[in-house]
């Protein structure tokens, strides 16, 4: 896995009016791994992608998107030679039918590769004379992921890519994503489903009201975050966790819960030394992180 | 590609306006072939029935309508249809996607003034047993294709602007009918005859002979670069916008 970022934003900030959509938002996004962007709606996700694709200005802050400033028009434009962008809609020119629609697109790619058009046309089934406007939404996904795979980008962006879909779609873009990755192709894509990002990203950026709020892999929350539990035979002692890694803290009669980030071994050696009479330590899962991951910023702002 | 992007997506309004100036041309000969000449003017020349069907009263606003309407379309259109992004993701500056998308707009006006300049000279003897001069459909085009070009990049501008289905359409009814009433009581519009478009795409400057309605003398080709010069510069203030617009 290379660190070489092929995204990274300085400050990025987005306005609409007085609503601030993105804040300062200092993203990186590693090669060749598949990252996945949460947050919940109107996180500022989709304002940060098209930031990103050069369809809206920042109103602040700066980026660069595969070593090329995204707020020059010239370089954002070469910048794009090598990336595709799913869009949430997945809309392409109703007018047009499939066949023109990959015929239109394969134009501005020279390096298109006709062994991807044909084997994903094969394998998604997709009806090469029918009208854009006849597919159905699952359809149209399969199309729009044919007209950004089969281009070869070095980064693939995706908003929201599972929404609307069913099942079988979504285990068959799933399924897409992960080949791309292990073709060479980053992937960066937002979602608000959990479940789809914990079992394809490597890593996850978590965004809530226009900041990021948590960057880190999928592999560091498996081996470092636990959920531990604390039982004492009387009131908990107070105990002072400032300048330990933890997420989340809550007391409850006996009980203290909290969500450790790092070093969980040496909190619960500190607080048997304290009295704990009993201790359970469970794995975290991504959702538990990213619920966390937004209360804290909610209650950061109450 | 881009060129065939723009074609399908005004294809229909080009051959929706063409249909309706076909549909006039062959009015005017079909009518002409059972009412013409009139009882009440036996004397009245070919060319004048021609003027009053086509080329004057209220047709020039038709064509400026038409030609506005043509300018409709484009990304601010394509927002709420939902493939605005996919466009602007495309390896292309968006200034590119505005140059195409004019030059395609302003070729089809050329093609549409040429319609009754292709028709009526052909049509005319078969159907009518008349003759009309092909170098006055010829100057009559031009006159409609360099005010029609004007009308087409305002609606163009307005495009750029407004991104609703009947608000363009709209605008486009209303500018010209506003334009003409603001041109006509405004005085100081009066020493440029050329201004108003329904007295310079009909002719009125240069024909000599009120009975005739033939254009006499030299074109206003000075006139013709003035009016090039405004439609280049809303399509380069149509582009500064869309440059800094967010999607």
């Amino acid at each position: 896995m290379s660190n070489r970022w092929v995204i990274e934003t300085y400050d990025l900030t987005k306005r609409y009016g007085k609503l601030e959509a993105v804040r300062k938002l200092n993203l990186r996004v590693g090669a060749s791994r598949i990252t996945g962007f949460l947050g919940r709606n109107g996180a500022g996700k989709s304002s940060t992608i098209k930031m990103l694709l050069g369809i809206s200005r920042p109103s602040s802050g700066s980026g660069v998107v595969l070593g090329r400033p995204m707020d020059n028009a010239q370089q954002s434009r070469e910048s794009r030679r090598h990336i595709a962008y799913v869009a949430e809609d997945k809309q392409t020119y109703a007018y047009m039918t499939v066949g023109q629609i990959i015929a239109f697109t394969r134009s501005f790619y020279g390096d298109w590769d006709l062994n991807i058009e044909q084997r994903l046309l094969r394998q998604f089934a997709l009806p090469f004379p029918r009208k854009v406007k006849a597919l159905s939404k699952g359809m149209r996904t399969k199309l729009a992921l044919l007209l950004a795979l089969a281009r070869r980008p070095e980064l693939l962006i995706l908003d929201e890519p599972s929404e609307g879909l069913d099942p079988v779609s979504i285990e068959e873009l799933l399924q897409a994503l992960i080949t791309a990755a292990a073709d060479g192709t980053t992937v960066f894509f937002s979602s608000h489903q959990i479940a789809e990002v914990e079992r394809v990203a490597d890593h996850v950026c978590i965004i809530d009201r226009g900041r990021l709020v948590l960057e880190t892999s999928l592999d560091r929350i498996r081996q470092d975050y636990r959920h531990v539990t604390f039982g004492f035979s009387t009131e908990p002692p107070p105990v002072d966790f400032t300048g330990e890694s933890v997420a989340s803290v809550r007391i409850d009669g006996r009980q203290i819960a909290m969500m450790a980030t790092r070093n969980a071994d040496a909190i619960i050696a500190r607080l048997q030394r304290l009295g704990a009479t009993s201790v359970e330590a469970a794995p975290v899962s991504l959702r538990e992180v990213f619920l966390a991951a937004v209360k804290e910023e909610s209650d950061a702002l109450v | 590609m881009l060129w065939y992007k723009a074609w399908r997506e005004s294809r229909m309004r080009f051959l929706l306006s063409a249909a309706v100036l076909t549909f006039l041309c062959m009015s005017l000969v079909y009518g002409a072939r059972a009412h013409f000449p009139p009882p009440e003017r036996p004397d009245l020349p070919y060319s004048a029935w021609v003027w009053a069907n086509i080329y004057g009263n209220l047709n020039p606003t038709l064509f400026v309508i038409l030609a506005m309407v043509l300018g409709l379309g484009g990304l601010q259109r394509e927002r709420p249809v939902g493939t605005a992004a996919f466009t602007l993701t495309l390896p292309i500056t968006r200034i590119r996607l505005i140059i195409v998308r004019a030059v395609m707009g302003l070729l089809q006006v050329a093609v549409l003034s040429l319609v009754p300049a292709m028709l009526i000279p052909t049509l005319s003897p078969f159907i009518a047993g008349q003759s009309y001069p092909e170098t006055q459909s010829l100057q009559f085009a031009l006159l409609f294709m360099t005010w029609g070009s004007v009308a087409f990049t305002v609606g163009f501008l307005w495009s750029s602007l407004f991104g609703g289905e009947f608000t363009g359409t709209a605008l486009c009814v209303i500018t010209p009918v506003v334009y003409r009433i603001l041109v006509q009581s405004t005085s100081a519009f009066q020493r440029f005859p050329a201004a108003n478009y329904a007295n310079f795409m009909s002719g009125m400057p240069y024909i000599q002979s009120p009975v005739k309605v033939l254009i006499v003398g030299p074109l206003p080709w000075t006139t013709f670069v003035v009016l090039a010069g405004i439609a280049t510069g809303f399509i380069a203030i149509a582009a500064r916008i869309t440059k800094y617009q967010d999607f």
